[in-house]
């Protein structure tokens, strides 16, 4: 157990050991002839420290050490600090050499650092280049002496010449003579014509630079990536910041209490720097875009997922399309998707995955098309395609899906569904006739039905001919049939005046026959009497004498009921007497009778 | 009887030498015809135009042959003389179901877009009963229609029955009526087609002008394919009415009249 706890507590000791690190900080560039610190830093108490050697280029000044207690993720930790100021007497490039301290008769060893010593221009202001008696030469000068020179801004672009889409990388970079700068709030700018990612800047740190030939402490403030959305000249517009400058002060009269109380005498001054526009030229893409190229510029590859090969109807599936890679990813439009007409999509989902780097913007858009097949049979979608410009090789490039098939199945219910309710399910889906295009309806080409032209039936002498002829057809068919009609009156006038005349003869014969006893003879004769009295007394054909018709045409004529009845009754009577021979008892009765009407009837039948 | 028969006998007679008189050409206007729908079918449309035009030229006409003569041009693009055809062939037949609709698409590719001044209900279904036969149509139903009061006058007249007398009384007076209408109708739209005073665009852009001289005021500009109404003429110009009732002049070379 306590052999355990040992290795334990050996075990944190070499750990701890582990992490603890001689670190040189040192600037990369200096100036020649300017004052710097080297500094290295431990997070233990050293027992001793072995100075290094900075050799005959730089001259050592000053030597000091601190120690401060900084606090990270795992708790307190104490760091020493021991700096050595030096003066670079010599330019080029030499090695800052390494440090050894000890700790708990530990050895540590820092690396060294390469640093560059260079000449400063004439420009940079002669005040610069003469070392004062103090670490930081700038710090002794008046705010106002802070020109131009000494603190700047500058855009930084990685291209100046880019196709549309085609990313622009730009860092707003600080460029000071000064380290103790604060900073008070900036002004980014909108980037017009442009559309913009902004970068992580934490990562950077303070670096220093020549540029011009003097040495800057230099800070990225703000990086992005830029994507130009149209083409021809456009401006990166300048970022502001405003700056604080603070300055510890010789004072000119020193009192007893300031020295006594270490009160540095700060002051601040504020400036303003704006970097300078940038302009970039976009070059449009290159004529005979592929049809389905919509914008995306960078190099992508397309994966497609598809849906389970059979499916039931009414049933929904994904068609997921993603295309993955380095470019304008935000900004890409998903391919154009075309199913077979019988399937209902609906609306595409989108989903995003994207890193941004300083080399440019990767991951992966994912465009998911929902679908319900409607409808029965196998079907194939067809490849869905999607273009895209690739700047590196100035083409473009086109990406294809396989095509695949889609059989889609009846059953809901995993028995076979009868062809009734598929076609009942079709009834109930059925949609209305979907116009695709307009156009005009196809000429006639059966006969031409041509006429002299400007010729019109209406007013031409065919009308007139033929209203006049119509005119005169019925005038005469009116004259005819007037005169036929006259004619037919007058036929059934004559009737009746003869039916008195041909009933007396008809009633004589049958008087011969009474007297002779023959029965037939005599009840078919006084039918004939009768039936035809009637027929020419009321002008009726002898094909129409029934019973009903003489009725009914002797009450129109105003005769008694009663008297038609003994009428009808003796012609039924007779009729039944013809075949009868016993009836020949009441022959003379029934020509009493006969007579009588006749006679009564010829007074009341005009 | 025998005044029936002479008369009979000069209609015979009128029709056999109007079919004799066409019956010449006959042969040659089918030929041009089938020429010109065979064009049409093998999209060569500008033939097309010609030969139906060689059939206007010969003194002939009907709807389908403007109708077709339409689409040619509205295949060629010639969107003012599509419109002026299929205008052409409203006229002798405006119901015709098919010069309606391509009508209305060639008339989506107007530029100008005149809202027409709205017109009374009555007026409208006047004009819409109107529209269902050509001229020619209504002049035939006029002449059935007066056989048919001729046959109720008869009935009326000679019948004896007071019923039967009532009926065609009324029957003639309901024909008549109608018969008054038909040939009202038969003669307007005659009217319509001998001196029709509307007439179509036909240059692509035409300024209309406050007076009868070049160099008056421009007052608007009217494009390919829209429908004016001649009101008056002087000269080389027209007085035009639009159908939003703007009015102006216009130079006679830049419009074609319809009839």
């Amino acid at each position: 157990m306590v052999l355990l706890l040992c290795a334990v507590a050996t075990n944190t000791a070499q750990a701890q050991a582990q992490e603890i690190r001689l670190e040189t900080f040192a600037p990369t560039v200096v100036a020649k002839g300017a004052v710097f610190a080297v500094e290295y830093r431990i997070a233990a108490q050293p027992q001793r420290m072995i100075d290094p050697e900075f050799g005959d280029a730089f001259m050592l000044i000053g030597t000091g050490q601190h120690h401060s207690v900084v606090s990270d993720g795992g708790g307190q930790r104490t760091v020493y600090t021991y700096r050595y100021v030096l003066i670079a007497h010599e330019t080029g490039n030499f090695t800052i050499p390494a440090a050894t301290a000890i700790v708990d008769g530990r050895t540590y060893t820092s690396q060294p650092k390469p640093i560059e010593v260079v000449e400063e221009g004439a420009t940079g202001g002669g005040t610069a280049t003469a070392p004062q008696s103090g670490e930081r030469p700038q710090q002794q000068r008046d705010a106002g002496q802070i020109t131009d020179e000494d603190l700047f801004l500058r855009a930084v672009v990685d291209k100046t010449t880019v196709w549309r889409g085609e990313p622009v990388r730009v860092r707003f970079k600080l460029y000071s003579r000064t380290a103790d700068l604060g900073n008070e709030g900036a002004k980014m700018p909108t980037f017009n014509g442009f559309w913009s990612q902004s970068l992580d800047t934490q990562q950077y740190r303070q670096q220093t630079e020549t540029y011009n030939s003097r040495v800057y402490h230099t800070f990225i403030v703000a990086e992005y990536l830029l994507y130009p959305t149209q083409s021809g000249a456009l401006t990166i517009d300048p970022l502001t910041l405003n700056m604080v400058i603070r300055e510890i002060r010789r004072r000119q009269s020193r009192s007893i209490l300031d020295d006594f109380m270490m009160m540095p005498d700060v002051h601040e001054t504020r400036r303003t720097v704006s970097s300078p526009p940038v302009t970039i030229t976009v070059r449009e893409l290159p004529a005979g875009a592929p049809p389905s190229f919509s914008g995306a510029v960078g190099n992508f590859t397309m994966t497609a997922t598809q849906p389970e090969t059979t499916m039931y109807v009414n049933s929904a599936a994904t068609y997921r399309i993603r295309i993955a890679g380095m470019g304008n990813i935000p900004l890409l439009q998903g391919p154009r998707v075309e199913m077979p007409a019988s399937f209902e999509m609906h609306n595409v989902k989108m989903t995003e995955d994207t890193r941004s780097s300083p080399t440019g913007i990767t991951g992966s858009r994912q465009f998911e098309h929902p679908f319900i097949a409607r409808a029965v049979g196998d079907f194939t979608v067809e490849p869905v395609q999607f273009s895209y410009f690739n700047p590196q090789t100035g083409e473009y490039a086109t990406l294809e899906t396989r095509r695949f098939n889609l059989s889609v199945m009846a059953d809901t219910t995993g028995g076979p569904m009868s062809m009734l309710d598929i076609r009942t399910a079709q009834r109930l889906s059925q949609e209305p006739l979907r116009m695709l295009d307009s156009d005009i309806r196809y000429i006639k080409h059966d006969a031409p039905g041509l006429r002299p032209h400007g010729r019109v039936l209406m007013c031409s002498v065919l009308y007139f001919v033929l209203a006049g002829a119509i005119v005169a057809l019925f005038f005469a068919a009116f004259f005819y049939l007037r005169r036929r009609i006259t004619q037919m009156r007058d036929a059934a006038l004559m009737r009746g005046k003869k039916a008195n005349k041909i009933v007396l003869a008809r009633l004589r014969s049958a008087e011969e026959f009474m007297t002779e006893g023959n029965s037939r003879r005599f009840h078919d004769e006084m039918l004939k009497a009768l039936w035809g009295y009637l027929g020419d007394k009321l002008n009726i054909p002898a094909a129409n004498l029934t019973k009903e018709n003489v009725r009914e045409e002797l009450s129109r004529r105003g005769i008694p009921a009663d008297e038609t009845n003994r009428y009808v009754e003796l012609i039924s009577e007779c009729e039944y007497a013809q075949y009868s021979p016993a009836e020949s008892s009441t022959m003379h009765e029934k020509y009493k009778t006969a007579v009588e009407i006749i006679s009564r009837m010829e007074g009341r039948i005009r | 009887m025998k005044r029936l028969y002479i008369i009979l006998a000069m209609f015979a007679a009128v029709l056999s030498t109007a079919v004799c008189g066409a019956q010449s050409t006959q042969a040659d206007i089918q030929r041009l015809w089938d020429e010109a729908n065979q064009a049409y079918m093998t999209a060569d449309y500008a033939a097309a135009i010609r030969a139906y035009n060689a059939i206007l030229d010969a003194g002939h006409s009907s709807h389908k042959l403007y109708y077709n003569l339409g689409n040619a041009y509205f295949k060629e693009g010639q969107m003012g003389r599509a419109i002026l055809f299929y205008n052409r062939a409203l006229l002798l037949r405006p119901s015709d179901a098919d010069t309606k609709h391509n009508l209305a698409i060639a008339m989506g590719y107007v530029k100008d877009k005149i809202d027409p001044l709205p017109e009374m209900a009555v007026k409208r279904w006047g004009r819409a009963v109107r529209s269902s036969m050509g001229s020619n149509g209504w002049a035939v139903a006029s002449l059935v229609l007066l056989v048919l009061a001729l046959a109720a006058t008869l009935v009326y007249l000679l019948s004896e029955r007071l019923s039967r007398r009532k009926a065609g009384f009324y029957t003639g007076l309901f024909t008549l009526a109608l018969l008054l209408f038909a040939v009202g109708f038969s003669v307007a739209e005659r009217y319509e087609i001998l001196h029709s005073s509307y007439a179509i665009v036909m240059t692509t852009a035409v300024p209309v002008k406050s007076s009868p001289d070049g160099a008056s005021k421009d007052i608007f500009i009217l494009h390919e394919g829209t429908k004016v109404n001649i009101t008056s003429s002087l000269g080389e110009w027209y007085e035009i009415e639009t159908a939003n009732g703007h009015k102006g002049w216009i130079i006679a070379t830049a419009i074609e009249i319809i009839r």
